[in-house]
């Protein structure tokens, strides 16, 4: 358990960090095909063709690319449904 | 005369039901993986080769990442071997059987998954050539291509029925 007074320290940026969304991120990964990840984008978050495409292109050529942004549960439902689909997907808040 | 380009082996009806074009042969040789897949999945999934099924959710936070898989890995198990009854169902029955579209999205994880996981045990990197015969390998190379050639079919079908403007 922290200390009270530790509480008082982080007040201002404590307040900012809970307001702070989340994002999900997805990974590259060499086995997944790149159609396979365009298709999952569009059917799992309703993006169209073209913006799917770019994701799905950041995730190839970066390393990584952010999918969806939101409160904490709604990243932890993003998560869980792109491993069902066998992405690599991590959450953190945005900072 | 136009001529009708043979069918591949998924199609899209025009009510968006599908018919999945592969001989008896082919059929059996996926209840075979799809059994073997059906193995690991029900044995220990902290399994080296399943590693990818079962990525983590927080990267450097192990804690939270902990609670996450302790509310949702068993979820996730049950969510891939209910995709992988679907998709044994989907091989066991014949050639001109009608399947859901519902149902050839639970063959789409199955076969990405399978995908996943051979790949896993062959080390398969972003710019493997192509194969060398004489590799002792060279039969799952073979066998992870073919999967990967099924699955893109799969993924082309289903991308028909989605609108290309999106939904949000």
């Amino acid at each position: 358990m922290a200390e009270p007074s530790v509480i008082e320290e982080v007040n201002v940026d404590a307040t900012v960090d809970l307001d702070s969304p989340w994002i999900v991120l997805v990974w590259n990964d060499p086995i997944n095909l790149m159609s396979y990840v365009t298709f999952v984008f569009q059917k799992l978050f309703g993006y169209s063709l073209e913006k799917a495409t770019q994701l799905m292109l950041d995730v190839h050529e970066k390393g990584r690319a952010v999918v969806s942004t939101g409160t904490r549960e709604r990243a932890e439902i993003d998560v869980y449904r792109l491993h069902e689909h066998g992405l690599w997907a991590t959450m953190q808040q945005d900072k | 005369m136009v001529r009708q380009r043979p069918p591949g082996p998924v199609s899209r009806r025009d009510d968006g039901t599908f018919t999945i074009n592969l001989n008896d042969d082919e059929r059996s040789a996926f209840v075979k993986f799809f059994s073997e897949f059906e193995e690991l999945l029900t044995g220990d999934t902290r399994d080296e080769n399943l590693r990818r099924l079962f990525p983590v959710a927080y990267h450097d936070d192990h804690e939270n990442d902990g609670e996450f898989q302790r509310l949702m890995h068993d979820d996730l198990v049950a969510s891939k071997l209910a995709s992988l009854n679907v998709s044994l169902r989907i091989m066991s029955a014949s050639e001109d059987d009608i399947v859901s579209e519902a149902d050839v999205l639970q063959l789409m994880t199955t076969l990405n998954g399978l995908r996943l996981v051979l790949g896993t045990m062959l080390d398969v990197g972003e710019d493997d050539g192509d194969i060398d015969d004489d590799d002792p390998l060279a039969g799952q190379r073979h066998l992870y291509e073919y999967i990967g050639w099924l699955l893109e079919w799969v993924v082309a079908g289903l991308h028909e029925g989605l609108d290309p403007e999106g939904k949000s």
